[in-house]
């Protein structure tokens, strides 16, 4: 991913598309560089990393921070599992809207993520996300790459 | 009965909506206004003993005779049904396809017909099932297909679900919702915003409300929502819809007077009425449900486009089947009573074909149907007519501010209201709908019609396109903060205002008028790529040899759905104006991203991988430029005039200072140029091709380009390497006649890369090639000889009285520069001194060799001892001549920039100053020479060194703008890669 030298977007609105793009820098910061689509223990991973935003999301309105809760949920309408079928589809799909520049799902059977970013800029990104989000990614990258 | 979660929480947010004062009253207010009035309402159960129990029958012209009870023929022959037959299933789309003019009202017939489909199919497998296993046939036990029966109660609300679901589409349906949700803040849903309403269901209805701490997954997740879904719940929950439902259910044994409407209103949201009952909502709103099988169906019959879905299939493999919770577990629903079994709805392995076949179909009608370019044009429109409702001080306008208000018109009442407006935009745009009038394409915005950057090095090619198409790729992108279409950028209204500024130009030779011609303003219109088409496609459960799976589509739906997607950006004008609006475009878009700059280095992505190369960063700078000629094919627009408008427009100033977006076409020019330039074999793989010539005259202003390209031609002195070898042959032979002689290289780069290809072409006996100076002045006496220290050339002498200071010990050799580090010692130096010390240049200036011979003669090395030939005379470089008074000054100010820059970098104390004595080369010697391995600082500097250069740009006859943009030297001298910013 391109490192641009201006100002990183505002904490005020983040689009699911941005949330992506910090998580897989965390991601790789965490040391995982890919991620298999729909194995079960990843998808096990990845609702406990559902869960941490949910509970954040949960959390803020209760200290009645409503516009931070909005946002989360904002990103968990694209990230959250299908209700009836457990699917992750909707994770994916957010991840393969981040290719061909930050993610890659590679022939032949683009059943492999692999991360795309390049190592010293994803740890400037990383170290780039406005807070409170920066606990959030951190958290939710942590989740996905180590299994619990 | 007890309500299950999402009906609990939408009980939750009915009773805070009928808490807001003016709530009830304005939603009261919109069912009255669509005839579902109270004394309608009231009327109900008198009518439904005129029906006497009586079945109905309706005739679809997709599946045939679609039979209902007396109560979904109260439901169907409601106004809040009724008023679906003025909304057009596919709002515009008639425009484009004319018999597109099928409703909302017959689709929703269709669903309700469809979902009895899927449930009696699903009545028949269990049925099958039962006889199977009485008859001794061998049958899963795992997974029992079981169904609801036609009196359940279940069959009765889902069927109703699927009649009620779209009751919440405003007219123009997408458009509307799309203004409804963009303005949020400042449109309202009765006496609360649109946003309050929004939030409010999303607070309410979206977040768990326990979550184990984070540890376990225990929430109930819900699907997202729509804002006419959310309407179309709100209107359900309504008193009024209460007292009518009742009504209609009045005397179903089945019916639950506190439960129903909260599950029909979770089933319509898609969601769970019973905790291990999956299935149910799958039926109206899954992968395969009965909403998109009538959709694609009925859509495409309306369109005329053949899909290929074998419907029947689908029904006949489509069931509900009973399984263990430890099968959900596994397919990680959340939430599951684990006492007992849950319901799934899945599809017979015989029926995975047609789940292929209804991902293919919806794929293909998202290409050739919904985002049809004519459509989309037709939606932008509305779109921005809609928007204007907010501004608007047109009464009969103001109150479509409302959701309510706007729901409640028909789309035809609706678009003639908006064209009676007195608002001028309102009244155009809506009137170029009516007469079906749109703007044509002027430009489509996607990564294959930018044109690549050039990058010399070819060590970073890969990595530096790579990471512009990332950039361009978030200015295409609809959600990123960075895009061309968010709301903050401003490349649409700039792109007007110099199509203003251009049409005032053009209008004497006959270019549009746009004031006259354009009914509003701004006439160009930015249409931003989809977001995701239909958030992309969802695996359905499939019953995979006896094991529950799930079943996607292929990577080719996938990558088809991407390219769906990207390939519908585009920008339009009225036509007669496209070119001037493409001239426009190429200026904002310019303009507009110069502001995206990064830095990309020569490091792979894989951390595993090691650079072949140290780890380099270079600077980068978006500036997107449209490929012109193939917007011209692809839009089939005018080649001849867009050149004349060009011409002309340059002439009257509207390129001051982005004469880059001028091509240079004198082709036969560039070729020449790149030939002759061809073995140039810069740092990190720095080549030339024709393009990288090409960009690099377009950088200059128009009437400077055939005198630069003349002087590139015919003027530079070019050696390439079979000349480097014959000028320093002439000049090693001249000296090295009798005796042994120890030749070493004088530089470090340049002087190594020299004996590297001279050490095999001379073969001269008394000459020995070795690899330092040191080690000459050791050799020679050792074994009485002589010293020759050699060069690709010598300029000011600067750097060769250096190296000469750092041997005799006088400083030290600095770091990452190119000299020698040893250092004589007293006998050699004394040898030097006694013995004297020769030089060969391949090309020479006679002053730098003067300030050589006179820094030697300082320390003491006696001038008759010093001897100094070249091959070339590099005075005779010396292009001043040649340079007309306009060129010169350019060339001065772009080195003077750039060299400013570098001496910046390196701390030099006042770095203009320092840089305008060197801004034709260093000295001012204003040489044009270069051979195939480098070029020397005295040739013209910016030929030579990258940086940024800053212009004045002209935005409008009155205002103008300071920018920076890349300077790309064709050559590159040696350790200036770092300097380079890659842009254009």
């Amino acid at each position: 991913m391109a490192e641009k030298t201006h100002t990183p977007p505002a904490a005020k609105q983040v689009s699911p598309d941005t949330f992506m793009e910090w998580l897989l820098s965390a991601l790789l910061v965490e040391g995982t560089q890919s991620l298999v689509v729909e194995d079960v223990s990843v998808d096990k991973r990845l609702r406990l990393a559902v869960n941490v935003l949910e509970s954040a999301a949960l959390t803020y309105r209760r200290s009645g921070q409503t516009d931070l809760a909005l946002q989360i949920l904002d990103v968990l309408e694209d990230l959250r599992p299908d209700p009836n079928t457990g699917s992750m589809s909707g994770f994916w799909s957010a991840m393969r809207r981040q290719q061909p520049l930050r993610a890659r799902f590679p022939n032949p059977r683009y059943r492999e993520l692999e991360i795309n970013t390049v190592p010293h800029t994803a740890k400037r990104t990383a170290l780039e996300i406005p807070h409170p989000w920066d606990a959030l990614v951190r958290q939710t990258a942590e989740k996905i790459a180590h299994a619990s | 009965m007890s309500l299950f979660e999402f009906s609990k929480r939408l009980k939750a947010w009915q009773q805070q909506l009928n808490s807001i004062p003016g709530w009830s009253s304005a939603l009261n207010d919109a069912l009255d206004h669509v005839g579902f009035t109270a004394g309608y309402v009231a009327n109900v159960e008198a009518r439904k003993k005129l029906w006497a129990n009586r079945r109905k029958a309706v005739k679809d012209n997709i599946w045939g005779m679609i039979e209902f009870s007396h109560d979904d023929g109260e439901i169907i022959d409601s106004p809040l049904m009724q008023r679906m037959r003025s909304i057009r299933q596919n709002g515009l789309t008639y425009l484009t396809y004319p018999n597109a003019n099928h409703t909302r009202f017959e689709h929703s017939l269709g669903v309700f017909e469809v979902v009895g489909r899927l449930l009696d199919s699903a009545i028949l497998t269990a049925e099958a099932y039962s006889k199977e296993r009485e008859g001794g046939v061998t049958v899963n036990e795992e997974l029992e297909p079981v169904s609801y029966s036609r009196v359940s109660r279940e069959y009765r609300l889902i069927r109703h679900a699927a009649l009620l679901h779209d009751v919440g589409h405003a007219p123009f349906s997408h458009v509307s919702e799309k203004v409804f949700k963009t303005l949020s803040a400042e449109l309202n849903v009765g006496p609360i915003s649109v946003k309050q309403f929004s939030d409010l269901f999303r607070l309410e209805y979206s977040l768990p409300l326990d979550l184990d701490g984070g540890k376990n997954e225990t929430g109930v997740r819900p699907k997202s929502k729509s804002l006419s879904e959310l309407l179309s719940v709100a209107i359900l929950l309504s008193d009024r819809f209460d007292s009518f439902y009742k009504a209609v259910c009045h005397g179903d044994s089945t019916f639950d007077e506190d439960a129903d409407i909260y599950d029909l209103c979770a089933l319509i949201l898609g969601d769970r009425i019973s905790q291990n009952d999956f299935a149910l909502p799958e039926v109206l709103s899954g992968p395969v449900d009965a909403d998109k099988i009538d959709y694609l169906v009925r859509d495409s019959r309306a369109c005329g486009i053949n899909v290929g879905i074998d419907v029947a299939r689908v029904f006949l493999r489509a069931g509900v089947y009973k399984a263990a919770p430890a099968t959900g577990d596994a397919l990680g629903l959340g939430n599951i009573d684990q006492k007992k079994p849950i319901k799934l709805f899945l599809i017979d392995p015989s029926g995975s074909d047609a789940v292929r076949e209804l991902g293919t179909s919806r794929l293909s009608l998202y290409d050739r149907v919904y985002y049809h370019q004519y459509t989309r044009k037709a939606e932008h429109e509305l779109l921005k007519v809609f928007k204007s409702f907010a501004s608007s001080t047109d009464p009969k306008i103001k109150r479509f501010n409302c959701l309510l208000s706007t729901w409640a018109a028909s789309e035809d009442y609706l678009l003639d209201t908006l064209c009676l407006s007195t608002d001028a935009a309102i009244q155009n745009g809506s009137r170029r709908i009516k007469s079906r009038n749109m703007p044509k394409r002027v430009a489509m915005l996607s990564r294959e019609f930018i044109v690549d950057p050039v990058v010399p090095c070819k060590e970073f090619e890969k990595t530096c396109e790579k990471q512009v198409d990332e950039i361009i790729e978030q200015l295409f992108r609809p959600s990123s903060s960075e895009s061309l279409f968010s709301d903050s950028n401003e490349a649409d209204a700039q792109a007007s205002v110099f199509f203003s500024d251009a049409s005032k130009h053009l209008k004497g030779i006959g270019g549009v008028d746009s004031d006259g011609f354009l009914p509003t303003k701004p006439p160009i219109g930015f249409i931003p790529p989809p977001k995701q088409v239909d958030a992309d496609p969802k695996p359905a459960l499939v019953l995979m040899n006896d094991t529950v799976v799930r079943f996607g589509e292929d990577e080719s739906s996938r990558l088809f759905a991407g390219a769906v997607r990207l390939n519908k950006g585009i920008v339009t004008a009225p036509d007669g104006a496209r070119e001037t609006a493409l001239l426009a475009l190429e200026k904002s878009l310019f303009l507009n991203c110069l502001d995206v700059d990064f830095v990309f280095s020569n490091q792979t992505a894989n951390p595993s991988d090691p650079p072949a190369v140290p780890p380099l960063e270079v600077k980068g700078l978006v500036l997107p430029r449209l490929d012109i000629e193939m917007m011209l094919r692809q839009f089939k627009l005018n080649g001849d005039r867009l050149k004349e408008y060009r011409k002309h427009l340059l002439s009257e100033g509207f390129y001051e200072g982005l004469q880059h977006l001028i091509p240079y076409d004198d082709d036969q020019k560039v070729s020449a140029i790149t030939r002759k330039f061809d073995t140039f074999q810069g740092e990190h793989g720095w080549k030339i091709d024709e393009d990288h010539t090409r960009r690099f005259i377009e950088q200059f202003p128009v009437d400077l380009r055939r005198q630069i390209a003349g002087i590139l031609m015919d003027d530079f002195y070019y050696m390439d390497r079979a000349d480097i070898i014959a000028n320093a042959r002439d000049a090693i032979t001249k000296i090295a006649t009798d005796g042994p002689w120890f030749a070493s290289p004088l530089s470090l780069s340049s002087g190594m890369a020299l004996r590297t290809n001279i050490r095999d072409s001379i073969i001269l006996r008394n000459v020995t090639f070795v690899s330092n100076p040191a080690e000459a002045v050791e050799r020679a006496a050792a074994e009485n000889g002589n010293v020759l220290l050699f060069d690709d050339n010598i300029a000011s002498g600067t750097q060769a009285k250096r190296q000469f200071s750092i041997l005799f010990g006088n400083e030290e050799a600095p770091k990452e520069k190119n000299y020698f580090a040893d250092k004589l010692n007293a006998t050699q130096i004394d040898f030097i001194r006694k013995n004297g010390i020769s030089f060969a240049f391949a090309a020479a200036y006679a002053k730098g060799t003067e300030e050589l011979g006179k820094y030697l003669v300082e320390q003491d090395v006696k001038q008759d001892l010093i001897r100094i030939e070249f091959g070339k005379a590099l005075e005779e470089t010396n292009v001043e001549a040649k340079l007309l008074p306009d060129l010169k000054t350019f060339l001065s100010d772009v080195g003077k920039q750039v060299l400013a820059q570098r001496f910046e970098r390196e701390g030099k104390e006042d770095p203009n100053a320092e840089a305008m004595k060197h801004s034709l080369g260093y000295s001012n010697l204003q040489s044009a020479y270069a051979h195939s391995l480098n070029v020397p600082t005295t040739t013209l500097t910016a030929l030579w060194c990258p940086g940024v250069v800053s212009s004045s740009v002209r935005l409008s006859e009155t205002e103008s703008t300071e920018i920076s943009m890349p300077w790309l030297p064709l050559l590159l001298r040696s350790k200036h890669t770092k300097y380079l910013t890659v842009g254009l």
